[in-house]
């Protein structure tokens, strides 16, 4: 085993010194993501922003006024006009459906009884209700803020307020006391101050926000980065096959193959740690590029465990590529130009450039004979088709078999050829 | 050390190796010399057991054939082609083969330094091999082939392309490492090198080992008469048996040019200039095949 990972740490350590070599595992998929993901986004900016739609039942100016805020924020997107709000989250079209409840301008914050906001979010998005919920909370200060900002309107405010604390039964009358004098007190103060600039408003307890949960039953990207980083990965795999394939030759031409081959290790001892680089070196790739998408571009993945079984498979399929492609020629010039046409043509068919979705329908028939296919689709499985694991199988499965056939026939050749 | 009996490999319709069959001693250092292309490269894949021979076989210190997993510590190879990865730094190079071979830390880091020394290249021992000159390469690469300590060492034509002080270094290094106690197996188309460096040298053309003997064995049998040339003080001196002389110029062919030399100061010859032409194993190739070593 050590001298598996001899030979793996080797070749990837010669793999990361070749600058070139880098660029195109790294440099470029992840150029092609954003490149074609911002494209197709429309050039809009809405990739990092929620789209939320805003029911507004108080129509009040405190619920303007929120409204307004919110409509500042720019990490939300407030879509008008969504006649069927609930569905829509359901289909993945909004990140959450907000309802000002009637009342929220009319309730006192002094009162006890604080605006309840309704927010509608597929529960799985924890991430988002969290972010959702902390706009909402500072948007709530809007109103507030304003009545404070104006003596005018707080002294309304605290008419009001003393008028429910008053007719409120369930307070007991020690606290009714206080609370009468306490806002008498604030009363008297506003009669004589001025308007306050912005930013000097009183304490108050923020609003209640209660989360309706609603499950999505939509299957789809959740924007362009959903699929053009998917392409991106695949055009890292196909930098990496075409590395490794070339290395592959090299050592075969350039004799520090035989070298190997007279030293204890065994024939398999050698395929297999070069294998092992090539197979640690995808999931280098798969994983680096995803988790930039999901870093900057905030490329959510459904599944964890069926990420993880693409992103194996996948790797083991790239192996047998690899290993397949490296016997098509004996010299590194004939390996590499070959070597690249084919994954060019794989990619290509596979989904790389045009998005197999977007094929007509012969096209996608033979883009059943890339693995690059398989590749792409495992991936969208696992990122938003949200696949079972039955549904994964497929994809993986014949990335498995691809892997194990193709290394098993790359093997025999250069068993055949070693003399 | 290494017994080859009755080796043959072809490729296709060519028939690269043909009943090749010899033995190397303990300690020896070994020639196999001959043209591009005469099989000497394919001789050594066998030996090494990198290329499975069509019939005959290799036997290494009377324990089975070099693919056995013990044998394979006893041979160390420096391939012709350049075995080295050129995005590492020599003591990379080095620590990865040692690692390959399973030495322990310890020593992979005393055989690192001792590769290095004999390589001359500690001072550039963390420089990538793709910034060092073509002798410089060429000397990791043998010395990579050292790494493990083997009994037995096959450097193939270890001087190609290497300058005339590389080479030399080389060839003290070689020196240096028989004498260590080495058995060497030295493949090389250049017959100054064999004549220097080798105890017994195989001439091989066309697959086949034409001839195998000491150096000074190949002269007597195959490599003819020396030619004694020389400018005479006095040009009226009466010609010796064998010889010829064109006014002041005598020339004479013998096989004991030193013995005939001194019959002819005896005599009273007194000579102008004076010139020795020795054989060598370019003529002895050539008396062999009928065509030179360069062609």
């Amino acid at each position: 085993m050590n001298a598996l990972w001899t030979i793996a740490g080797k070749d990837l350590k010669i793999l990361f010194r070749d600058k070139a070599g880098l660029f195109w595992v790294f440099g470029f998929p992840l150029m092609i993501a954003v490149l074609f993901g911002t494209i197709f986004a429309g050039g809009e900016d809405g990739a990092s922003k929620m789209k939320v739609s805003v029911q507004d039942l108080d129509n009040t100016d405190a619920s303007r006024a929120f409204l307004k805020k919110l409509s500042e924020s720019t990490a939300v997107e407030i879509k008008p006009k969504v006649v069927d709000a609930q569905g829509a989250v359901r289909k993945g079209d909004l990140v959450a459906a907000v309802t000002i409840p009637k009342g929220f301008g009319e309730v006192s914050m002094f009162s006890g009884q604080q605006p309840e906001i309704e927010v509608m979010i597929d529960p799985s998005r924890r991430a988002e209700s969290g972010f959702l919920k902390g706009i909402l909370a500072e948007a709530s200060f809007a109103p507030m803020q304003q009545s404070f900002s104006n003596p005018e309107i707080a002294k309304v405010e605290l008419t009001k307020s003393q008028r429910q604390v008053q007719a409120d039964a369930s307070m007991p009358e020690d606290q009714k006391k206080s609370l009468l004098q306490f806002l008498g007190a604030a009363d008297e103060y506003f009669g004589k101050s001025q308007p306050a600039t912005a930013g000097e408003s009183a304490a108050f307890s923020g609003p209640k926000i209660k989360e309706v949960p609603v499950n999505r039953d939509q299957i789809g990207p959740r924007n362009s980065y959903d699929i053009t980083f998917p392409q991106g990965i695949i055009w890292g795999l196909v930098g990496v096959a075409t590395a490794f394939c070339i290395s592959m030759v090299k050592e075969r031409v350039g004799g520090t193959y035989m070298r190997l081959k007279v030293s204890p290790l065994s024939s398999s001892q050698l395929l297999l740690g070069k294998s092992l680089a090539c197979f640690i070196a995808s999931v280098a790739v798969m994983v680096v590029i995803l988790l930039f998408g999901i870093a900057v571009f905030r490329i959510r993945v459904d599944s964890v465990p069926m990420l993880a079984l693409s992103i194996f498979s996948s790797s083991v399929g790239i192996v047998g590529v690899m290993m397949l492609l490296s016997v098509i020629g004996k010299t590194e010039e004939a390996v590499s130009g070959a070597g690249r046409a084919a994954l060019l043509i794989m990619s290509m068919l596979g989904g790389g450039m045009i998005p197999v979705m977007m094929m007509p329908s012969w096209m996608q028939s033979i883009s059943n004979f890339s693995p690059i296919k398989w590749v792409g689709l495992s991936l969208e499985g696992a990122i938003w088709r949200g696949f079972t694991f039955a549904e994964m199988m497929l994809p993986c499965g014949i990335l498995l078999a691809i892997g194990v056939g193709a290394f098993a026939v790359g093997s025999l050749v250069l068993a055949k050829t070693k003399d | 050390m290494v017994t080859a009996t009755n080796l043959r490999k072809t490729y296709g319709p060519i028939t690269a190796v043909e009943d090749v069959s010899f033995e190397i001693k303990k300690g020896e250092l070994f020639g196999l010399l001959g043209p591009n292309g005469a099989g000497k490269s394919t001789t050594i894949g066998m030996l090494v057991g990198a290329v499975n021979p069509d019939s005959g076989a290799v036997d290494l210190k009377n324990q089975g054939p070099p693919t056995l997993p013990k044998n394979r510590q006893l041979v160390g190879l420096a391939p012709q082609s350049l075995a080295l990865y050129d995005e590492l730094t020599a003591k990379e190079n080095l620590q990865f083969y040692g690692a390959i071979y399973g030495l322990s830390a310890e020593r992979l880091k005393d055989r690192v330094e001792w590769c290095l020394t004999f390589a001359g290249l500690n001072d550039r021992a963390n420089h990538l091999v793709k910034t060092f000159s073509g002798g410089m390469k060429r000397r990791v690469n043998m010395a990579a082939a050292l790494i493990h300590e083997p009994e037995l060492v096959l450097f193939d034509e270890p001087t190609v392309g290497v300058d005339p002080q590389s080479r030399n270094y080389i060839f003290d290094s070689i020196q240096a490492l028989k004498e260590g106690g080495t058995t060497i197996l030295y493949t090389t188309h250049y017959m100054e090198e064999a004549q220097r460096l080798c105890d017994r040298v195989a001439i091989m053309d066309k697959g086949k080992i034409l001839a195998l003997d000491t150096v000074d064995g190949l002269l007597q049998k195959y490599g003819g008469t020396s030619v004694l040339t020389a400018e005479l003080m006095d040009p009226e001196m009466v010609a010796p048996v064998g010889a010829t002389i064109d006014g002041s110029h005598l020339r004479m062919e013998t096989r004991e040019p030193l013995k005939d030399l001194a019959s002819l100061s005896d005599s009273g010859a007194k000579f102008k200039t004076l010139r020795i032409d020795r054989p060598d194993l370019e003529s002895v190739f050539l008396s062999l095949t009928g065509r030179s070593l360069r062609d």
